[in-house]
């Protein structure tokens, strides 16, 4: 019963320790993009920073320290339904918590009026664009007004096309045509956005997609539901820490599932899924399709849990030793 | 257990050969005609592996180490008290610094070859199609030689067309009666280069004394070009010339004379740096022996050689662009070459852009540009603007420059024929006004061939350049445009990739002994997942380098360089003590 009690507790510390090091983490990506813009950043501004990007980032949070949580009960899990309600219970009223209550205290990000993908802006600067073809800008003292934009084209001859302004956006370059005044607008290659200056890891994003899809959810009933699938997945994993008699594989094993959340999260809700629950006969909301996938797969987990893994293999097999 | 290093060498190098195995599988499998010809495909194929090799060493090592260390070593149940851990495993270390340093060196030395040779490939590719393309065209114009040239271009890319093109090329040849010829000479080379005036005045001394006044009278002149102070030069030229003067032959014998003055004039214009008039005097000079049937003349063969060295300083061969219209180089330069002052004007910026940078004869600095725009800039706009299919880039020679900017090259963008006088085959297009320093066709270059080729690195990511090449660049790229940053955080993840191959080693150690295999065997069903086991090393490593270059971004741009190496090393010692203390706190039991 002891084990059982302290499971949700060491859950909500894992958690509190992984928001620290999220928050160091947003504080640190903040911080360099601002230092590449050449400006400054307020305490002020990197808090709210920190707490705009929170809600996106709870699954990972909620994921990461269920997995510590779950490595500690490898030996000793208390009473199993009571472990799994608890753990589950707490798991969703952290993703309650991180994606509904933050946003209440989100606004406008603070750097967006002052932040271009520019650093430093003295003398000339060079930014890939989408086409291939990377311009030399020569800004302003600001970094975002620019004195002279040369662009090389190919058609019809090899030239060089001279702007002599333009200003920058945080995805693209804006000029101005010198003979009738139309703007032009031309994006920047991907991974120089503002904010994320390196390409971007696919583990990140498939947990952020994840969190930003629970914070757009609307209707109380709806999201309740998804977060219940959500929960009951992640928890259904805790099985498989006790799947083999190699405990490397284990820890693995369990820590690909809780990964695994945000790729079912992914797939299902692809361009593709959706024309797939077009053919059905079926009226599902879109929004909680994936969330439906991720509880069906949180019952086969459970399935494989309750009648092929013993819940006492771990002393079993200490006590044959 | 002495025998662990060996059996964690054994697992790791096995897995190392189905990793290579599996990456040449997939590179099998994806590759992709469309983009790279089917000719390349065993080299694309080898060095796409021997890449993925390399990107992925980090995760076969600590996969191999996992692996050795929690399912190949058993837990001791003699009757003795556990014995640490770190003794067991300390020979092992030695075998992970080893790897540690393979996996650098194959980073720095296998990976950027083999990222260059991709490029170049795709680029052949991407070069020969065009010009397969344009040959279609022209022979649907009716422009036969030209389309058969395009196809030896095509086949000089791309050697294994050459029997797809064969028949098509044989149709060409029979509808064209001639078909240009490679121009271009072996004349003999003579390289004046590092000779000091004295030199130059006893090398003009012996040919005197040989006779030989023709050269006599040239390197004595060039002496005292290259030291006016050498007095004893200036009097053996004009001495010499004088007796040249004096050796004028009979008006009778009008075929040697019609050759000495024709040698005469040509050895004139060469001493007062007129090199392509004196170069197409010699020619004629040549030509005026062929037409004749006479015996060869060393003094016009030597001269001729000597004046074509010179004219190459300030024009090109269409030999020069044949071949850098099939050889792979750099795309999409574009660079401020210098800001120029005028007297009561206001300052002009001066922009070039080249199409493509192909090397000719990098080792002398020798580098050909396929399209060449040039555009400069005041405050009242563009004052002028120059286009140019081709240009040559060749370093300055040295001792001179100019006081507005360190001159470093010179950019020549006229293309002459060598065989007929007068005759410009590339011009340069001068759209707009005229620079104040294009003279002849030459323009000057703020910057090195090797800092030009550096400038691509914008368009092929620094991740593609080797460290030493970053270092070097790491002060001259930024004035350029290149984003200090991304440079700086490469070499700093560069300086870092050794100690992090180290210390995942030892933790992935530390891991694996004391998460192994107990009681027993796995079952079967454990075993056939292992193939899961790299991909969630890989996802290990994604979330530790994707925090790793937040925290070099976050360090470098609060700190600066020096500082951000210093706290990431720092972290790394911490880390590395971090994972000692893991290691010792295991042991056998």
């Amino acid at each position: 019963m002891k084990n059982t009690l302290l499971a949700p507790l060491f859950f909500l510390f894992f958690c509190l320790i992984f928001l620290f090091l999220v928050c160091f983490f947003i504080g640190m990506e903040t911080a360099a993009a601002a230092g590449q813009a050449g400006a400054g950043i307020s305490v002020s501004c990197l808090v709210r920073q920190m707490v705009i990007g929170l809600p996106s980032y709870t699954p990972l949070i909620v994921s990461l320290g269920l997995f510590l949580t779950i490595v500690r009960l490898r030996k000793r899990g208390g009473i199993r339904v009571l472990t799994f309600l608890f753990l589950g219970l707490f798991v969703f009223l952290v993703l309650l918590g991180g994606t509904r209550l933050i946003p209440r205290i989100n606004g406008d990000s603070c750097l967006d009026e002052t932040q271009t993908i520019l650093w430093r802006s003295e003398g000339i600067q060079r930014v890939p664009l989408q086409e291939g073809l990377i311009p030399i800008l020569a800004g302003g003292d600001d970094g975002r007004d620019l004195e002279e934009v040369l662009i090389p084209l190919t058609d019809p001859e090899f030239r060089l096309r001279y702007f002599p302004s333009g200003t920058t956006s945080p995805t693209a370059l804006v000029l101005s045509n010198g003979r009738d005044g139309r703007e032009i607008t031309l994006s920047f290659a991907k991974g120089y956005a503002f904010g994320n200056p390196e390409r971007e890891q696919p583990f990140l994003t498939d947990f952020r997609d994840l969190g930003d899809g629970l914070v757009s959810l609307t209707g109380g009933l709806g999201l309740l539901t998804a977060l219940g699938l959500l929960s009951f997945y992640l928890v259904s994993c805790w099985g498989f820490i006790r799947i083999s008699r190699w405990n490397l594989f284990n820890l693995f094993s369990v820590f690909l599932l809780l990964r695994l959340s945000g790729s079912i999260y992914k797939v299902f809700s692809s361009d593709l899924a959706e024309e797939a629950l077009d053919l059905l006969p079926l009226d599902l909301p879109l929004s909680l399709l994936p969330f439906l996938a991720l509880g069906a797969s949180g019952v086969i987990l459970l399935l494989v849990d309750l009648l092929f893994i013993p819940y006492n293999r771990r002393i079993r097999e200490e006590e044959d030793a | 257990m002495p025998k662990m290093p060996l059996k964690v060498l054994i697992i790791t190098a096995v897995l190392f050969l189905l990793g290579y195995l599996s990456f040449l599988g997939y590179s099998i499998f994806t590759f992709a005609p469309e983009r790279v010809d089917f000719f390349f495909r065993r080299g694309w194929v080898g060095d796409n592996a021997l890449l993925l090799f390399c990107r992925n060493f980090l995760t076969l090592h600590t996969t191999g180490v996992l692996l050795a260390f929690s399912l190949f070593f058993k837990t001791s149940r003699s009757g003795d008290g556990p014995e640490p851990f770190y003794k067991m495993v300390r020979l092992s270390l030695v075998l992970f610094l080893f790897m540690a340093g393979t996996g650098f060196t194959l980073q720095e030395l296998a990976a950027p070859g083999a990222e260059a040779r991709q490029i170049d490939r795709a680029q052949k590719t991407t070069l020969a199609r065009q010009y397969q393309a344009d040959a279609t065209e022209l022979e649907r114009q009716g422009r036969y030689a030209q389309a058969l040239d395009a196809l030896r271009k095509t086949i000089a890319l791309i050697p294994g067309e050459q029997r797809n093109l064969k028949d098509r090329m044989d149709t060409l040849s029979n509808r064209i009666s001639d078909i240009p010829e490679d121009q271009g000479g072996d004349e003999p080379f003579l390289s004046l280069q590092g000779l000091s005036a004295r030199q130059l005045l006893l090398q003009a001394q012996v040919f005197e004394d040989e006779g030989d006044l023709f050269s006599a009278y040239y390197y004595s002149d060039l002496s005292f070009r290259v030291d006016p102070a050498l007095g004893e030069a200036r009097a053996m030229a004009s001495r010499i010339w004088d007796k040249l003067g004096r050796l004028v032959p009979e008006r009778e014998d009008q075929v040697r004379w019609e050759l000495f003055n024709l040698k005469k004039r040509g050895t004139e214009l060469l001493s007062r740096g007129k090199p392509v008039d004196a170069y197409y005097t010699f020619l004629e000079a040549r030509d005026y022996l062929v037409q004749r049937d006479l015996p060869e003349d060393k003094d016009i063969s030597t001269y001729l050689s000597l004046s074509r060295m010179e004219v190459l300083q300030m024009a090109f061969f269409p030999a020069d662009t044949e071949a850098a219209q099939v050889t792979p180089g750099y795309e999409n330069l574009l660079f401020l070459n210098t800001e120029r002052t005028r007297p009561e004007k206001a300052p002009v910026r001066e922009y070039i852009a080249f199409r493509r940078l192909i090397p000719d004869q990098p080792e002398k600095g020798s580098w050909m540009a396929e399209g060449v725009a040039v555009t400069g800039i005041s405050a009242e706009g563009v004052v002028y603007e120059i286009t140019a299919p081709f240009g040559k880039i060749l370093p300055s020679p040295e001792g001179t420059g100019d006081s507005s900017f360190s001159l470093q090259g010179r950019l020549i963008l006229n293309g002459i024929n060598p065989e007929s006088r007068g005759e410009i085959l590339h011009p340069a297009q001068i759209k707009t006004g005229s620079p104040p320093e294009f003279l002849e066709g030459v323009l000057p270059l703020s910057l090195t061939s090797y800092q030009l080729r550096s400038l691509a690195m914008d368009s092929r990511g620094p991740e593609t350049q080797s460290f030493y090449i970053l270092w070097q660049n790491r002060k001259t790229l930024p004035p350029m445009g290149i984003s200090p940053a991304s440079l700086d955080r490469e070499i700093l993840t560069r300086i870092l990739y050794p100690f992090t191959l180290f210390i995942a080693a030892i933790l992935a150690a530390t891991v694996g002994w004391r998460h192994r295999q107990r009681n027993g065997r796995p079952v079967a069903a454990t075993v056939l997942l292992l193939a899961a086991l790299p991909f969630l090393m890989r996802l290990m490593e994604d979330i530790y380098f994707t925090i790793q270059t937040s925290f070099l971004g976050f360090t470098l741009y609060s700190m600066g360089f020096t500082a951000a190496l210093i706290v990431s090393l720092i972290l790394q010692a911490v880390l590395f003590t971090l994972s000692f203390i893991f290691l010792a706190f295991q042991h056998n039991r």
